[in-house]
């Protein structure tokens, strides 16, 4: 293949991010620009409602089925798909639809939870370093570039192997890890926008301080807090899942998809529909989550909208 | 850039102390011993073990001859190779496991080699395929041949090692039966584990080097460069490169890092005899030095990993140089 002629970016291909003039003229906040630009990237679109049905059927699901997800029948272990199990059974005999069910609602529960730990934590942490300036602001940014090169898989296995598995700690110790990055994106956001000229003009104005944070402030920050924190649920996840599947995450007879896999990947050689069938919602739900923060990404990032 | 490095040197063995600290007391400080599980013994038997491996007296004592037998005393390149090469060649001695005859020295030097070669596998395919997968999408952008490797990228970071192992597993071994499903005795055993262990990573990668050439290829001076009649290959490879992969070099600390923790997964998974198998069992079992044993091998190498990457950063980038 010959190389195109000019390699360099060509601005009349980046995507079109201008919205409906319509809706300039009612005057719409950032949600509603962002829903606009949202709608128009079908991935992220599709990736959103699929979501939804995901967890609609993760959670009221279980409810629908005739097995409850602890319910054995030694008579009928590892069975293929059938008309009285969709998804077939488990080594003993439990309904693998069921449990997929069930451990996608514990999967997306942790995934959720562990998030807002590390959205409270790192959200407050690196704003007040923001706020506080100065040495307390240098040492609270190198405390988190120290803690970023700590070895902090190992210390959450440790911390399971150790301690009392419960979801609690596995909550805990999954927020702990996670909040790090939100403070580094926090702290930046805050200290660049500290420094704009909108808030200046907003202090010149005369606003309260109370004023600048909640009208001016807050508001600039949440966008880039709602993609991070669509992105960090699939990273959580991704931990849940990986302690899980060690056996140190969500204990039996709880199923997690990362356990579920664990049992999959155990028995490929001779039930591979009991890989296959986990793996690929927890695939998809991953997939939809990283898809959905992009798109999000894209339509609440303030730099890249217009005005 | 010296100083820096100096600074940097001494950074890493406080992080590196750090590590070892925390794991020490938290593991010594959690409820049980490493004999609770097993079978109940008398009391003065129980008694005798614990003096033994030095648990009746305090803490802190137990943490200041943990240390003392720890440090690297010496240093003799040529033991390397010896059957003990952390006590011949540094002088290291990391106690003796609950749970097996043998010293922590000893496991350690029989499982590390594997997990040795696993990783470097798996960061060698990570490196190759997403190096020249990034350069081709960046290259060649907004064709299907920038979407294409784009899209199998996202694909690899949305999947995860546990999932990615077994399904490999479940078509190449059992489906068309090329590899072993498990095991690591002939030379074909290592494909499997290492392309599930890389994959992630040179998915990684290839975004971060599409990402790196895109902003030096919208620089002036590459404009400059075409207009003066450079020919396309010296311009990606002469111009470009250099500064596009900044940013992988500096991927490559976490990189490690995540091909270690990825590693406790794919050794599982293919079931081989490695360092990370090994620390898992071993926080399974409780067998306290075995665990510190590891804990600090692995805060050793990511530490000496974050270092290079930031000495390498610097050598590549003589922007940096004059920042403390």
């Amino acid at each position: 293949m010959a190389f195109p002629k000019n390699i360099s970016p060509d601005a009349k291909r980046l995507p079109d991010l201008s919205i409906d003039p319509e809706q300039i003229e009612e005057g719409s906040s950032l949600w509603q620009d962002a829903w606009a630009r949202l709608r128009k990237n079908k991935l992220s679109l599709f990736s959103f409602w699929t979501l939804i049905v995901i967890a609609v059927v993760c959670f009221a699901g279980p409810l629908l089925t005739p097995y409850s997800y602890v319910e054995q029948d030694l008579e009928r272990t590892l069975q293929g798909p059938s008309w009285q199990h969709w998804f077939g059974t488990d080594d003993l005999g439990r309904d693998q639809l069921t449990r997929v069910l069930v451990g996608g609602r514990v999967s997306l529960t942790v995934g959720i939870i562990a998030t807002c730990v590390s959205l409270l934590i790192g959200v407050t942490y690196g704003a007040a370093a923001a706020y506080a300036g100065g040495k307390a602001e240098a040492v609270m940014m190198r405390m988190v570039d120290i803690l970023y090169a700590m070895p902090f898989t190992i210390f959450v296995i440790l911390l399971m192997t150790i301690f009392e598995r419960s979801l609690l700690l596995l909550f805990i110790a999954i927020g702990a890890v996670e909040w790090l990055t939100m403070a580094r994106i926090v702290h930046g956001q805050v200290k660049s926008l500290k420094e704009q000229e909108f808030i200046e003009a907003a202090v010149s104005l005369g606003y309260g301080t109370r004023r600048i944070l909640f009208r001016h402030l807050i508001p600039n920050v949440l966008g880039v807090v709602t993609v991070y924190a669509t992105l960090t649920v699939p990273s959580v996840m991704l931990l849940e899942s990986f302690l899980s599947f060690l056996g140190l995450g969500v204990q039996p007879p709880q199923p997690s998809w990362g356990s579920l896999i664990k049992l999959g990947a155990d028995n490929i050689q001779l039930f591979p529909h009991l890989l296959v069938i986990p793996a690929f919602f927890f695939s998809l739900t991953l997939f939809c989550l990283n898809f959905l923060g992009d798109g999000l990404r894209d339509a609440l990032d303030p730099k890249s909208s217009k005005d | 850039m010296f100083r820096f490095i100096f600074n940097r040197i001494l950074q890493s063995v406080a992080v590196i102390f750090v590590v070892v600290t925390i794991t020490f007391f938290m593991v010594r400080l959690a409820p049980g011993d490493p004999f609770s599980s097993e079978r109940r013994i008398p009391d003065y038997i129980q008694q005798r073990i614990l003096e033994h491996y030095g648990l009746d007296r305090p803490a802190v004592e137990q943490y200041w001859r943990y240390l003392q037998g720890a440090a690297p005393k010496r240093f003799r390149p040529d033991k390397l190779f010896t059957d003990d090469p952390l006590l011949n060649a540094f002088g290291i001695d990391l106690g003796p496991s609950y749970t097996s005859a043998r010293t922590v020295n000893q496991i350690i030097a029989e499982t590390f080699p594997v997990s040795l070669e696993l990783g470097a596998w798996a960061l060698l395919i990570a490196v190759l395929f997403g190096v020249s997968a990034g350069m081709t999408a960046s290259v060649f952008r907004n064709t299907a041949l920038d979407y294409v490797p784009m899209s199998v990228a996202m694909a690899g970071i949305c999947l995860p090692t546990f999932v990615m192992g077994p399904i490999l597993a479940l078509i190449f071994g059992v489906w068309l039966g090329w590899f072993n499903v498990s095991g690591w005795f002939v030379p074909a055993d290592r494909v499997l584990p290492a392309v599930t262990l890389g994959l992630v990573y040179a998915a990684v990668i290839a975004r971060i080097t599409r990402g790196g050439m895109l902003e030096i290829l919208s620089q002036d001076f590459i404009r400059t460069a075409q207009a003066k009649g450079v020919p396309y290959g010296k311009i990606i490879f002469k111009h470009t490169l250099r500064g596009g992969l900044l940013p992988v070099v500096t991927y490559m600390g976490p990189a490690l890092a995540g091909v270690i923790s990825g590693s406790f997964v794919v050794e599982t998974i293919f079931q081989i005899p490695g360092l990370g198998r090994q620390f898992v069992q071993s926080a399974f079992n409780r067998d306290y030095f075995l665990v510190l044993g590891t804990v600090s091998i692995y805060a050793v190498l990511i530490t000496l990993a974050n270092l290079m990457v930031d000495i390498v950063q610097v050598i590549l980038n003589p922007r940096l140089r004059f920042e403390d």
